[in-house]
């Protein structure tokens, strides 16, 4: 250790020797910013009370706009049930016609489906459709007195105020396990069990036979929905068939969980994480492809059979491509394009989240059941390759079914309505 | 102009600020600071009843200024700092020397480099003691503590000035010194 170099003394010395520091501003200077401070403290003070007061104006406003909103959506809707029961289908298709924007999403279903039934009499198919359709009529009846905000077309499923849990998708593969067709159940009653219950019900209430479809459900596994809904656990027993048609279960599953916004699924086996498929090996967790760039085409078993969208087995590189597969069929004779020949465009431009097809001046639109399916499939293709809306520019006709060529088309959320 | 302001600024603004410098060591934090004492004194100047003389009260304030700028300081930076570094020692910004202290002896600017070391209770004492030249008592009512804890308190931090200020010098002296002649 070294000797101290310095004593107490010699250390308060040297603090009493730090040189003086001074404050090099004129007092004028100190004296105009603390005045500004002061301001500024005052005015930042009520900054939060201002934010807040407008904040629950804002919140006023919006929430009686809602509240009326609901009560006009209410009466309108009893309106159209009123008028139905008029049995004036003039009148009617009108109403269903000037329903159909979305902001003003209020049209009764069951006017609407009316409003379609007269539009498309010429059409024997559609009469096969609503015969398979005629018994959960009375049914849809009961349901409008209850959810007056649900719209639906005649085959798809289209508000965007749909009360999401009561529309529940199922992938449903076809009689030869190539293709996976989803269709839509809507629920009417309160389903217990919360997206997995809905899903299990739909399973077991589907009749896939009358479809044209291949019995496939209930599938013997169990699944549980994790905390946000996004991921479901599904446990499969052993010896499950499902784990050596697992190609086909996977396209099921992806057309099935597409449509309820589940990002990923997790497989377990008698609770433990992780599975052996046979083709597919062990495998832990499967993400699902919202936007996975297929065109929808037709399927249809037979001529008793209903007319339903499916999704192309192949992927697309850009709508365009997707829009001109669905002009032609496929080698099986159950998949039929999806868009008539008529029907063609000079160009297929994106702006932003929108399409934008610009129809050639020979295409003569008609509003009938063929031109409804191909419309509705343009606009799943679109939803599935990420866009939002799809419109229409030089259409001839003002609207095909409920929807109207004149504004852009919000992308549909369900195909297939089978109740 | 306020008279208030005038009237302490023309007599303590000098010794106000040279206080809150030294325990901060920044100039414009310094600035901002004897500004925020202004803006309290004038608040509450009404209220000095003239218990206490006017330089202690005055002190009291800036004190608690400061103390509320390093509460505020270390709420965002100084706990981030120190929930990764848990052996970390008091290590403060890296303030350039003022130049007033800069142009000083080699001693002065070890005292004034060892004052980082001390608790914000020891710089205290020890700016009020030794640069403002305020007697036992009248710290002990700017602070308001009792004489003997500022007593003790200025004994460890002289001691504790003298300690670093040794290990500075000795990290300064060239090695050979250090190495023992057996």
């Amino acid at each position: 250790m070294k000797r101290s170099r310095w004593n107490d003394g010699d250390i308060e010395e040297l603090l009493r020797n730090l040189p003086d520091i001074k404050d090099k501003r004129n007092p004028g200077d100190i004296y105009q910013r603390i005045g500004l401070r002061e301001g500024k403290e005052r005015r930042r003070n009520w900054v939060p009370f201002l934010a807040a007061v407008s904040a629950l104006f804002l919140l006023a406003v919006l929430a009686s706009t809602y509240i009326t909103g609901q009560k006009e959506m209410a009466t309108k809707g009893e309106n159209m049930e009123q008028k139905a029961a008029d049995n004036d289908s003039q009148s009617e298709k009108a109403a269903s016609v000037d329903e159909q924007d979305p902001s003003g999403s209020t049209a009764s279903p069951e006017g609407e489906e009316k409003g379609m039934t007269d539009t498309q009499k010429e059409t024997s198919e559609l009469n096969n459709l609503q015969v398979n359709k005629g018994h959960s009529q009375e049914e849809s009846k009961a349901e409008v007195n209850g959810k007056k905000s649900v719209i639906l077309s005649a085959y798809s499923v289209v508000a965007s105020d749909v009360k999401s849990p009561s529309v529940i998708t199922v992938g449903v593969p076809d009689k030869q396990a190539n293709y996976v067709v989803p269709v839509t159940y809507i629920a009417e009653e309160e389903i217990p069990g919360g997206s997995v219950g809905r899903l299990q019900k739909a399973m077991s209430v589907l009749d896939e036979e009358s479809l044209g479809l291949t019995e496939y459900f209930p599938l013997d596994v169990k699944m549980t929905a994790g905390s946000d809904g996004r991921a479901i656990n599904i446990d499969i027993p052993k010896g499950s068939e499902l784990l050596l048609e697992d190609m086909l279960f996977f396209s099921v599953l992806q057309e099935t969980f597409k449509y309820h916004g589940v990002e990923k699924l997790t497989f377990s086996a008698n609770g433990k994480p992780g599975v052996e498929f046979s083709h597919m090996g062990p495998l832990k967790e499967l993400t699902i492809n919202q936007t996975d760039n297929k065109a929808y085409l037709i399927y249809r078993l037979d001529d008793s059979s209903p007319k339903l969208l499916v999704p192309s087995n192949t992927s697309y590189q850009s709508i365009d491509q997707a829009l001109e597969a669905m002009k032609n069929g496929t080698e099986d004779p159950t998949i039929l394009p999806s868009i008539p020949a008529g029907f063609a465009w000079e160009s297929v431009e994106k702006e932003g989240s929108n399409v934008v097809i610009e129809l050639s001046g020979a295409t003569e639109l008609k509003d009938n059941e063929e031109y409804l399916r191909a419309l509705e499939a343009i606009l799943f293709t679109a939803k599935n390759f990420g866009y939002g809306h799809v419109e229409f520019e030089n259409a001839k006709v003002g609207t095909i079914g409920p929807y109207n060529l004149k504004k852009p088309l919000p992308v549909l959320v369900a195909p297939n309505r089978i109740n | 102009m306020d008279s208030v302001f005038q009237e302490i600024y023309e007599k303590y603004h000098h010794h106000l600020y040279q206080f809150l410098f030294y325990l901060v060591k920044n100039r414009e934090t310094a600035e901002d600071l004897v500004q925020e004492v202004y803006i309290r004194v004038l608040k509450s100047y009404h209220r000095f009843e003239g218990k206490s003389s006017e330089k202690t009260w005055l002190f009291s304030i800036a004190r608690n200024v400061a103390i509320d700028h390093f509460r505020k300081q270390k709420s965002w930076k100084q706990r981030l700092v120190e929930s990764f570094d848990w052996d970390r020692q008091n290590v403060r910004d890296t303030c350039p020397l003022p130049e007033e202290v800069a142009l000083q002896n080699e001693n002065i600017r070890l005292v004034y480099n060892a004052l980082d070391h001390c608790t914000v209770d020891q710089r205290s004492v020890t700016i009020l003691r030794y640069i403002q030249s305020l007697s036992i008592a009248e710290t002990a009512k700017v602070l308001g503590w009792t004489e003997s804890k500022v007593k003790t308190t200025q004994h460890r931090a002289l001691k504790l000035i003298k300690k670093v200020m040794e290990e500075q010098a000795g990290k300064e002296d060239p090695p050979i010194e250090k190495v023992p002649m057996e």
